[in-house]
């Protein structure tokens, strides 16, 4: 309720601003001026501050957004308020290619890759004088509408209108995306892509839409700036532009939506000319920068505790929800002949392995001796150097991980990953699986809000059924190592698993912890999942598990029921303990 | 030699060691012995100071607190770490001569080709290329090429073959006779009660037991737990 | 044509040997504190500046000036390692952190030196006359630039192998955790890469001063060039970033012959995003485990 009545005063200040501006043309300017860079702001902080990759060269979206429409205008004919909408596509395609280009290999690429396609665009509107004009830019008319001074509006009061509309409409839209599934998405592969992945979350394709998104608001910004500047000079290519974005994202808050409107408003407020580069104000901006980054890196919007990074908490509703959580054990899992080499050594080395529907199967072995590169490797985390992994009759080999956990196949980390600034309970519900889209997440529609429902009381049964449901509303970054611990396999659940790879669970667990998770583990067999177990905690592995495999230095030593597992005299010798004999102590001496 | 008291060490909101005390007498081997997780390596790191540690370390007369690792390597301390760490694209001589600032190095080297002939066999390979038994023995080569004190040893036997576990077992034995004393810490109970004298056993964090090795060995609660039996 | 070729070869030689220098800064930077240091053009161009400065208002001969250039370069470095990297970097996000600290203090230093200096280019005279080749002419201070670069990638060559603290900082740049723990003082070995790199960055300002004229958006310039070099070449590798730069400059001047300026070097900053698509490590770059 509280959300709607802001949303219907923010469209009221939309028509009301520009009509008590009427006198007031210098002021409804910086207004335009602030509502750009709030635009601005708000698209690199969406790749900066929900997605976690610094952008160097977002001025490469948004001049290409100003190119677009001056082109459009001027050798078409094609009518301003048409381009503005036009304007943006070119630059969402162009952030789609960047991020996909870049984001393969990791954040600092990303920067440098935005800083050169900026610096690219910057050399060819400036040398491409056949169609830019070069240096002088393209001149464009004003676009005056008949249809709104036939009301006695003048143009800077509607363009202010239109600038106001636009931006309330790109703020709600992000916060429907960024409150929905998608954007849970972005936060939690800003944690950690490999949580991500694990999760079933496709981390390219989602960081390339964030990109993408993110181009689009830069580009609408740059058209959006045209009337005001009244011609599109190279400029708007400059690292200038980047720079005053990042600032405004940083300066204003990352990881809020108010953020970059402070940090926007600040800037067109702060004295300023229409020149982009004004060298003395920029000096006092980088200094700024550099305390805020330093001192403050929440930015201004921490100053207003209400309108900081948010998580989403349980609602009543889902919390009364009576869901039984239930699992589809997966096909039959069938390891041939799994081999992995780093640089000479053999990590992995000819491991047959299976697990038939609905069995718990341990794998145990000496510290080092290749369990968890096994699990990475059936996982997708890993390209097996050789050796198949089949589930069912379908190939896993090269698939992506989170592919694989799409198919059911899940797995947790030794190192325990949980989002650690979000509640107990969004880190769960970012692990259900969804099919909402950005379109879905932004319209939510009667269908959305009950699988937005549906997905909520899942969430909540899979805390009840793990055990952790009292700390719900907790930051998973509070919690005692052991509630972390469960929380991590309460995420792996959430993720409809048929075949759960657990790595070791107990690890670090104290008894009583211990054993909740083996009553647990014990519930999960009875569901008919398909489990993986490796744990060093071998009384758990004996009572729970119904086959065993052992490996050693990467190979299979032995397998089969607990009892006969433990009976095999190799296994004793290599793995319970060698029975030494006195003379080669006695030879140290 | 190493007096270590109510040790605490905290990673964010988790606790991972709680109050330990324990103590490292001259010329002996002390065992800390856990599963997964109970905090070993944790209590190496906070003694080496790449762990930010309550409480007091002491080496000999030397109070270890506040000191940075470097300092504390130069105080007598060294570290073979869990999962060996070794320079991977540097040769062996390279990685014995990193370890040895200061010292008479050549000397230090042949010493140490001496006590680890296949290391001297393979001077001029890159350690990244040679097996995990190798990379151990470098590992613990380049901690003693600081010719420490206390030498700490975390999980020096993990993913090795039997023969070359009792090598180093032969190894630590050696060690010791020479004056050098030694803390282990270990998953292979078995291993660690045959070579230490005395041993603490944590579980999260805390201590659980502590006593002489053949005591701890006999405990049916420890046989049970610990050694698989 | 083959004169040109020949005439080319040499230019783009002494200022693919710029581009070697910068990018080695920046790769060995990388390697040892595994951050971007994005001030690392503005070193360069504030070392140009000195030199620029000792020259006209001290007078001094050309040995002294690339002496002021290293000293600058290296006070500068070991500045913004106080200023932006100092604390910061143990952060959990620290090595974004400090793309954002540096890309501020790259921001402050273009724009003191464009409030304080003004836009117009500024130029020194550096080692005087040319020699010449048969048809090809190459300027003395070109052939000095190649020289001494030549001399200073021998030097780094040697120290890193066979010194100690070379040896500790390719220990530290192969993992941080095992430098410290044998004893390495890693923050010592940090601002001590740093600073080097500073030196660099100053050196080579003063070394090409004299070619390319001094103006306050040369850092600029050269960090987009050395990024591409240092991409291409692999991240942290040194001997991509020496080979890569090289060959940028040589490209750059035979492209130049075939089309304008801007878009020889629009064309050259493609190969970047090029490479992240085809072979995301680099030329040079190994995936590491």
């Amino acid at each position: 309720m509280k959300n709607w009545a802001l949303l219907l005063a923010a469209l009221v200040a939309c028509i009301a601003l520009p009509l008590v501006m009427g006198s007031f043309q210098y002021y409804s300017g910086i207004l335009v001026y602030a509502v750009v860079l709030a635009l601005l702001g708000l698209s690199v902080n969406l790749t900066v501050g929900y997605l976690g990759y610094i952008s160097f060269g977002h001025a490469a979206f948004f001049g290409l957004g100003a190119y677009t429409a001056a082109l459009l205008i001027s050798n078409f004919g094609v009518n301003f308020w048409v381009a503005l909408l036009i304007a943006p596509i070119p630059a969402a395609l162009l952030g789609g290619i960047v991020g996909f280009v870049s984001l393969r290999v990791g954040g600092s690429y990303f920067a440098i890759a935005t800083l050169t396609v900026g610096e690219i665009l910057h050399l060819v509107a400036g040398a491409w004088m056949d169609v830019t004009k070069g240096p002088l830019g393209i001149v464009v008319p004003r676009p005056r509408l008949p249809f709104m001074e036939g009301l006695g509006l003048v143009f800077h009061q509607y363009y202010l209108m239109i600038a106001l509309a636009l931006l309330v409409l790109v703020v709600f839209t992000l916060y429907r995306i960024l409150t929905g599934p998608v954007g849970r998405s972005w936060k939690v592969i800003r944690e950690s892509a490999a949580l991500g992945e694990s999760m079933g979350i496709p981390t390219l394709r989602y960081r390339v839409y964030n990109v993408a998104l993110s181009g689009a608001i830069a580009g609408l910004a740059g058209a959006l700036l045209i009337p005001r500047s009244a011609v599109v000079v190279p400029e708007v290519f400059s690292s200038g532009i980047s720079a005053t974005g990042l600032l405004i994202a940083i300066l204003g808050g990352k990881g809020t939506l108010v953020g970059p409107l402070l940090g926007g408003a600040v800037f067109a407020a702060l004295p300023e000319s229409l020149r982009f580069i004004d060298e003395f104000r920029m000096v006092i901006f980088g200094v700024i920068l550099l305390i805020v980054v330093r001192a403050r890196p929440s930015g201004l919007v921490s100053l207003i505790p209400s309108f900081g990074r948010k998580s989403k908490t349980l609602s009543a509703k889902a919390s009364k929800a009576t869901v039984e959580p239930h699992f589809e054990p997966a096909p039959p899992l069938q390891v041939r002949d799994l081999g992995k080499t780093f640089g000479g050594l053999r990590a992995v080395d000819g491991v047959n392995l299976e697990v038939r529907s609905g069995e718990v199967v341990g794998l145990i072995g000496p510290n080092g001796a290749g369990k968890t590169t096994c699990l990475s490797l059936i996982s997708g985390f890993e390209r097996p150097s050789r050796g198949e992994v089949m589930l069912g009759d379908r190939n896993l080999v090269g698939l992506p991980s989170s592919k694989l956990a799409q198919l059911g196949v899940v797995r947790t980390f030794q190192q325990t990953a949980v989002c650690a600034e979000m509640t107990v309970f969004e880190n769960v519900l970012a692990a259900v699986p969804h099919k909402e889209t950005m379109l879905s997440s932004v319209l939510r529609g009667p269908g959305y809000v009950r699988r937005a429902q549906a997905r909520e009381a899942e969430a909540y049964a899979i805390l009840a059924m793990v055990g952790i449901e009292s700390a719900v509303n907790q930051i998973a970054g509070s919690l005692p190592y052991g509630d972390q611990k469960m929380l991590s396999v309460a995420v792996a659940l959430a993720t409809r698993p048929g075949l759960l790879m657990l790595d070791e669970p107990a690890a670090g667990l104290n008894h009583t912890e211990a054993g909740r998770l083996s009553k647990l583990l014990g519930r999960l067999r009875d569901s008919g999942l398909s489990v993986l177990l490796i744990d060093h905690n071998l009384k758990l592995m004996m009572s729970i598990c119904d086959r065993i495999y052992v490996i050693e230095r990467g190979s299979p030593l032995a397998d089969g029921a607990p009892a006969e597992v433990r009976a095999n005299p190799k296994v004793i010798e290599a793995y319970l303990g060698t029975s030494r004999k006195e003379e080669t102590i006695n030879a140290a001496g | 030699m190493l007096q270590v008291e109510r040790l605490g060490i905290r990673y964010g909101a988790v606790e991972a060691v709680d109050n330990l005390t324990f103590h490292v007498p001259d010329s002996t081997c002390v065992a800390l012995i856990g599963s997964n997780g109970a905090g070993k390596s944790s209590v190496l790191k906070g003694i080496m100071g790449l762990a930010s540690a309550t409480g007091s370390i002491r080496l000999g007369n030397t109070d270890l607190g506040g000191l940075k690792s470097h300092q504390r390597v130069s105080a007598g301390i060294a570290l073979s770490p869990e999962g060996r760490h070794v320079f991977a694209d540097m040769s062996v001589k390279e990685n014995l001569l990193v370890g040895a600032a200061g010292h008479d190095r050549e000397a230090l080297v042949t010493e140490m080709f001496g006590l680890f002939p296949r290391l001297g066999e393979r001077e001029k390979q890159i350690a990244g290329s040679m097996s995990g038994g190798e990379q151990q023995m470098l590992a613990i080569a380049r901690a003693l090429m600081s010719k420490p004190k206390l030498l700490m040893l975390d999980e020096p036997t993990m993913g090795l073959a039997p023969i070359i576990v009792d090598q180093v077992i032969v190894l630590i034995n050696v060690l010791k006779k020479r004056g050098l004393s030694i803390l282990l810490a270990e998953q292979n109970a078995e291993m660690a009660l045959e070579v230490a004298e005395h041993a603490y056993v944590l579980e999260t964090g805390r201590l659980k037991r502590e006593g002489a090795s053949a005591d701890l060995a006999r405990d049916p609660a420890i046989q049970e737990d610990y050694l698989g039996l | 044509m083959l004169d040109l070729f020949l005439q080319q070869s040499m230019n783009g030689f002494a200022q693919g040997m710029s581009y070697a220098l910068i990018a080695l800064g920046l790769t060995m930077v990388f390697g040892v504190l595994h951050i971007i240091n994005f001030a690392h053009g503005e070193v360069y161009m504030v070392g140009a500046l000195g030199a620029v400065l000792a020259a006209t208002y001290l007078g001094a001969p050309y040995f002294v000036v690339l002496g002021v250039g290293i000293v600058v370069g290296m006070a500068l470095a070991w500045l913004i390692a106080l200023a932006g990297i100092g604390k910061v970097l143990d952060r959990k996000d620290g090595s974004s952190t400090v793309l954002l600290t540096t890309f501020a203090i790259s921001i402050i230093l273009y724009e003191a030196v464009v409030t304080f200096f003004g836009p117009t280019p500024l130029r020194i005279e550096g080692i005087p006359g040319r020699s010449e080749f048969g048809q090809t002419v190459v300027t003395n201070q070109r052939l000095f630039v190649i020289a001494v670069g030549l001399f200073v990638l021998a030097g780094i060559e040697f120290v890193l192998r066979r010194s100690d603290i070379g040896r500790q900082i390719r220990a530290l740049a192969s993992s941080a955790f095992a430098a410290q723990v044998v004893g390495i003082n890693v923050e010592r070995i940090r601002v001590v890469t740093f600073v080097a790199a500073g030196a660099l960055a100053g050196l080579t300002g003063a070394l090409m001063v004299p070619i390319t004229l001094f103006s306050p958006t040369i850092g600029h310039s050269i960090i987009i060039n050395a990024f591409v070099v240092v991409v291409i070449g692999g991240m942290g590798s040194a001997a991509g970033a020496v080979v890569c730069g090289i060959a940028l400059g040589l490209l750059e001047a035979y492209v130049a012959i075939f089309m304008p300026q801007q878009f020889a070097s629009a064309l050259i900053y493609a190969l970047l995003l090029v490479t992240l698509l085809i072979r995301p490590k680099g030329l040079f770059g190994r995936a590491r485990a």
